[in-house]
């Protein structure tokens, strides 16, 4: 009886489920492989990673996409837009462009408020200034004007947003004065209906993102950082449901392209996407994600390269963060929003105009009315995925596990360090772990590192700015600085901790994660703690790999392709200015409208690469120490 | 001959049988162009009812048998009822004549002899049984979602003023319910006229469901006048404000356009009177059938013009009786600017995320002195709030509050109850803000569609205005709306509702409970195999060369077994042990 009992503990421990963690040979033995195939091992990881994401693009391995909401009932409704309402677009379009000849650099928001209230909206008008946070202390102030449509069918607790930024003549970016007879147009249609049961806010905007940001912040009551000054609104409408953002360079559209990608890469819902490519379809309109003009587009050979393009062109739109255009915007505040960006016929046609105003208003009036049958807010389908083509998709399921891969390879990387310290040289000593290892020093490290990262994350915000260098120079000598110092100054790498922080970013923003892991991850691979003959190479690269200097290479690479034609002293000199102004923006991006990509590089991956360079400068040293005191013990 | 001399029998029956019944029963009509391009129609059905003391409720003639039973058996007092579906707008409409919240909005006063516990019970029987009167979800209405305001509602009742009447009121609102046809029937079927005769044939339901507000009204009080007799006034209202942009695509609107259909002359045949006005002041329009008399209301400060179109003096055979109106001004496209009344409110939610949010109320007095007013909250047992953030404030200062009543809500029973009394300074917009939580709730106390959101109901503002500007309500002491004109006090009382809002509490996925189930089952499952095996199976330890048993050895063994099973052998299989 004894000897059955003994033997089903050894039986219980062969399977898999009910395994005893006492028994230490075999960790042992386990560890030892380990340490063994670790640089494979990661390599190995860092490969699967890789090519799981390339394989996204194939067909097998993404999904057609589909409506999950059957309450949007997409084009089950005639259109019930006429003629007149057609006249009405081209007639405001006329009535604008004499409207834009005296305004010059303004918004004509007199007309516009005169015209809303003409059609029988309630108008309001949203002031905004903000408070330029770094040099110069400059105001700009900009006015929003919107009308609400009170829905008949429902007590002002819901409503979706048609909006559309206004540009003066003399703006710098594409002209979309189109956008606005449009939307001016459907008010004119929707006021005139009574199924209405969404209130329908129309609003325009000025100063691109910032007006958008001002009057988001104004509706739903953050707390500014003096900043911009939001102020408040006259009247709201309920809690916004979605909203459809409209860039139309003309009536006679080649083609709409659907952007989604969002402030620090959020995504709309799925179905709201599907919605679009739905309605765009039943007009007739040649849309899509990314949808660039159809002669380029057949231009590409396979279905793969092709699909894959698509996909590394959405990841780098995410990957930065930064919105790209004012739908971006409202995903902070829980909005599903897109913009609906139409793109002109290369020669506009001035006969189509009204074929093309029609489908336009049409596809506006089928998005809201398929937006009025939402019963609850959307929550079904996708809010995170990666567009493979305008009606492929993948889900977070099937994409994660590229980025949970390659940062797996980092914890690996991580634990084996963390072995090799306990363990040193003889096998025989793994059983009793090294007592005298120093944590406190270690610690104490870990907290000066990341109190770097923090300077640098507040720096803008504590420097005096009464000297007489430009902002962006500015803050560039201060991190050139902060980088010098932190070279001079002379260890557990922090591998676990950016592995976490690249799984949490990819949960976030995918596409983020994606770039940085395949960045840094062969770079923390090939970092060895342990001194190696070629570790004057290691420093080498470890210097490029600093952050600063890997945002300088890439403005570098952007200012290349772009001005290919300069001489090299210009080409670096431009470089380096682009670098200036690109972190001046990011730290403008995070203050007014909450972009982490700088607070992310400052507060984890500067810490991080000071470890990284100390672990490898001072080592050697470290480890003597390590040994000398052991000896000592001993 | 027979037929005239019938109906000479029947009116006689008719009137010998009324004259049992000391009771009257008129219907008004009220059109008001609104300045923002709506019109306003107003249905007041009003039936009063002289009873002695001794009258049993359960015999009636013009009021429907069910509400006097309503009477009779729940002890109550005075009752109010609202249906309403979209929001009034009070700043560019005026005070409605009858207030009502966004859903459905009931309270009551109780008789004063009741103790707590009784009025509780009667409440709730009252609202199961209004439930089944209106067919609405009342119900739903208990103790968790009801109020008892201190200060913000004034009993009309007689004798209201001896008790301490307030301790036996009951409020509460159902924001979410949703007003349609299957409301309007069953109480068109309180009235005395059937549906084609009178104002109550205008009621059609696919016109007036499409109107951009519309409510239901069913308000009833109990007036002790001498010892012994009593009165009892029922008052049914519709309240609809149509769009001009829907009804006509122009100027001109007409009773044909809005309800569908004309009247017939003579208004209900039970009706002592029926009468149709129309506020004409500064309006720029003809009518094409000319009124009965026009005539002059002045109230408080404020100067209306009133067409009164009397049915009573028109031939039951005019079947085709309308008021249309003619613009004056051909084509002219001047919009009226909507003076805002002396006191609005507006009413949201601020924050991002479903972390934390703050409720903020904001009140504008345009008015040119200040005004004191009563606001209660009214703030479901779901969403709790933070007494110590609320803040009265106009812009940077701070406004103290006169008087606070606060009955702190607990989960699943009682409702948040909280009523601030405050002055608002002249021509000021004051913010209350309060903070709240977002809460997790049970499983089964999310509502169907549980993404759609959480309803907070409206809350109510109660004031004593000085002046009857842009407004239209009847004064308390009369009852019929013709008592309105002319009806100048030295302060009329107005409550205000404001929006319903709309919060997202944190919804968990709902197809959670199937994932886990099917979670747990493979786990167990897999367990399960494992100990299974390991519990029922006897293992024996064979030393480590006796393994090695060649193929042949094997087919011998097999053989042998066969032959003798009761060879002895190293395995001993389980299910046979088992077996034996």
């Amino acid at each position: 009886m004894r000897s059955g009992n003994y033997s089903t503990k050894i039986k219980a421990t062969e399977m898999g489920l009910l395994t005893d963690p006492a028994s230490s040979q075999q960790k042992s033995k386990y560890a030892k492989m380990l340490i063994k195939v670790n640089r494979q091992l990661c390599i190995f990881l860092y490969v699967i990673g890789l090519a799981w994401f390339c394989l996204l693009s194939h067909k097998e391995f993404n999904h057609a996409t589909y409506f999950s909401e059957n309450a949007l009932l997409p084009g089950l409704v005639y259109s019930e837009i006429k003629t007149e309402h057609i006249n009405y677009a081209l007639n405001v379009f006329d009535e604008l462009e004499r409207e834009r000849e005296s305004h010059k650099s303004k918004t004509p928001h007199a007309w516009l408020l005169s015209k809303m209230r003409h059609i029988g909206l309630d108008i309001y008008s949203h002031n905004f200034t903000l408070n330029y946070p770094l040099g110069g202390r400059e105001t700009f102030t900009g006015k929003n004007v919107f009308g609400i449509l009170r829905a008949p069918r429902i007590g002002s607790t819901e409503s979706f947003v048609i909006t559309a930024p206004y540009r003066s003549p003399d703006s710098i970016h594409p002209e979309i004065t189109y956008s606005i007879p449009l939307l001016l147009a459907f008010a004119n249609f929707a006021r005139n209906q009574k199924y209405w049961a969404k209130d329908i806010i129309f609003l325009i905007t000025e100063q691109e993102q910032l007006g958008m940001q001002a009057w988001l912040q104004a509706y739903h009551g953050s707390e500014s950082n003096g900043v911009l000054n939001s102020g408040t609104l006259d009247a709201t409408a309920g809690s916004i449901q979605a909203a459809i953002n409209l860039e139309i360079q003309n009536f006679d559209i080649d083609f709409i392209d659907v952007k989604i990608e969002g402030l620090n890469g959020q995504l709309p819902n799925l179905d709201l996407v599907n919605l679009v490519q739905r309605l765009t379809l039943k007009e007739g309109i040649c849309c899509g994600h990314r949808q660039t003009s159809n002669k380029r587009r057949s231009a590409l050979k396979s279905k793969l390269e092709e699909n894959l393009n698509h996909m590394m062109s959405m990841v780098l739109t995410q990957a930065t963060g930064v919105p790209n255009g004012n739908h971006g915007l409202f995903h902070r505040y829980g909005i599903e929003a897109l913009t609906l960006e139409g793109h002109k016929t290369p020669s506009t046609n001035y006969q189509r105009r009204t074929h093309g105003a029609a489908s336009l208003i049409r596809l506006i009036e089928g998005i809201s009315r398929s937006l009025n049958n939402l019963l609850e807010r959307f929550h079904q389908s996708y809010f995170f995925y990666l567009l493979v083509a305008s009606d492929r998709f993948v889900s977070i399921g099937d994409y994660i596990p590229s980025v949970a891969l390659m940062s797996g390879a980092l914890l690996i990387k991580a634990f084996i360090v963390w072995l090799t310290l306990n363990k040193k040289e003889d096998n025989d000593a793994f059983h009793q772990p090294v007592l005298n290892f120093n944590f406190i020093g270690v610690g104490k490290f870990l907290i000066f590192a990341h109190g770097i990262g923090f300077v640098v994350a507040y720096l803008p915000f504590f420097t005096p700015f009464d000297h007489g260098m430009k902002t962006e120079q500015f803050i560039f000598y201060e991190f050139v600085i902060v980088g010098l110092l932190s070279l001079v100054i002379p260890f557990f790498v922090d591998f676990s901790l950016l592995s976490t922080v690249l799984i949490i970013v990819g949960m976030v923003n995918f596409s983020l994660a994606l770039i940085l892991c395949v960045f840094i991850v062969p770079f923390a691979i090939f970092i060895n703690p342990s001194p190696q003959s070629f570790k004057s190479i290691q420093r080498i690269v470890c210097i490029i790999t600093h952050p600063l200097l890997v945002v300088f290479t890439t403005v570098l690479c952007v200012t290349l392709s772009t001005f290919d034609d300069l001489p090299f002293h210009l080409l670096m000199g431009k470089a380096l200015s682009a670098t200036m102004n690109a972190m001046a923006f990011s730290i403008v991006d995070s203050i007014i409208f909450g972009n982490w990509i700088f607070d992310l590089v400052s507060v984890i991956l500067v810490p991080v690469w000071i470890v990284f360079w100390t672990s490898l400068i001072c080592l050697r040293r470290q480890s003597d120490k390590v040994d000398k005191s052991e000896k000592k013990l001993k | 001959m027979i037929v005239r001399a019938l109906s000479v029998v029947i009116i006689f029956v008719i009137i010998s049988e009324s004259s049992q019944f000391q009771d009257e029963f008129h219907e008004e009509l009220f059109l008001k162009p609104l300045p923002t391009g709506h019109i306003n129609s107003y249905f007041q059905f009003s039936t009063e009812w002289t009873l002695n003391r001794g009258d049993s409720l359960h015999h009636t003639n013009l009021v429907s048998r069910s509400i006097a039973e309503i009477f009779h058996y729940y002890h109550v007092k005075e009752l109010h009822i609202s249906l309403s579906n979209g929001l009034w707008r009070y700043e560019n409409w005026g005070y409605p004549v009858v207030p009502g919240a966004p859903g459905a909005e009931v309270w009551a006063w109780f008789d004063g002899n009741l103790n707590e516990t009784q009025v509780n019970e009667e409440w709730k029987n009252l609202c199961g049984t209004l439930s089944g009167l209106l067919c609405a979800s009342l119900s739903f209405i208990d103790n968790s979602n009801t109020l008892k305001p201190k200060f913000s509602f004034r009993p009309e009742f007689a004798d209201a003023l001896k008790e301490e009447a307030n301790a036996t009121i009951r409020y509460a609102t159902l924001p979410r319910e949703i007003v349609c046809t299957e409301n309007l029937t069953p109480w068109k079927k309180l009235l005395p006229c059937n549906n084609r005769e009178g104002f109550i044939s205008l009621l059609n339901s696919g016109f007036i469901h499409s109107t951009s507000y519309h409510s239901l009204g069913l308000h009833i009080r109990t007036l002790s006048q001498a010892d012994s007799f009593y009165k009892m006034q029922i008052k049914q209202t519709v309240n609809l404000v149509f769009d001009k942009k829907i009804v006509s695509h122009n100027e001109d609107w007409s009773i044909r356009r809005m309800f569908g259909q004309g009247l017939t002359g003579g208004g209900c045949f039970l009706a002592k009177t029926s009468k149709i006005y129309v506020d004409v002041t500064d309006q720029d329009f003809d009518f094409t059938t000319n009124p009965t008399q026009l005539f002059t209301s002045q109230r408080g400060g404020s100067v209306q013009k009133i067409a009164e179109f009397d049915m009573k003096q028109r031939h039951r055979n005019d079947v085709t009786f309308n008021i249309a109106t003619v613009s004056r001004a051909k084509n002219h496209k001047l919009m009226n600017m909507a003076s805002p009344p002396p006191l609005y409110a507006k009413r949201f939610t601020l924050g991002v995320g479903q972390e934390h949010g703050k409720i903020v109320t904001k009140v504008t007095n345009t008015h040119w002195a200040s005004l004191n007013v009563v606001f209660q909250e009214n703030i479901p047992w779901f969403v709790p709030i933070y007494l110590h953030s609320l803040k009265i404030s106009n812009g940077a200062t701070t406004i103290e509050p006169t008087v606070i009543n606060y009955v702190p809500g607990v989960r699943r029973e009682r409702p948040y109850e909280l009523e601030i009394a405050f002055t608002i300074p002249a021509r000021t917009t004051v913010e209350i803000a309060m903070d709240f939580d977002y809460i997790f709730l049970k499983w089964l106390e999310y509502p169907p569609d549980a993404n759609h959101g959480h309803y907070l109901g409206s809350a109510v503002l109660s004031v004593q205005l000085p002046v009857a500007r842009n407004l239209t309500g009847v004064p308390v002491d009369r009852f019929l709306f013709a008592d309105s004109f002319n009806a100048s006090r030295p302060a009329y009382f107005v409550q205000i509702r404001t929006e319903a809002l709309l919060i997202s509490l944190p919804t968990p996925d709902f197809s959670m409970p199937y994932n886990v189930i099917c979670l747990t089952c493979t786990v167990v499952a897999l367990a399960f195999g494992p100990i299974h095996n390991i519990s029922t199976k006897k293992i024996v330890i064979r030393d480590k060369d006796g393994n090695k048993i060649t193929i042949i050895e094997k087919v011998k063994r097999f053989f042998m077994r066969k032959k003798n099973s009761t060879a002895s052998d190293v395995l001993v299989d389980t299910s046979k042990e088992k077996s034996e």
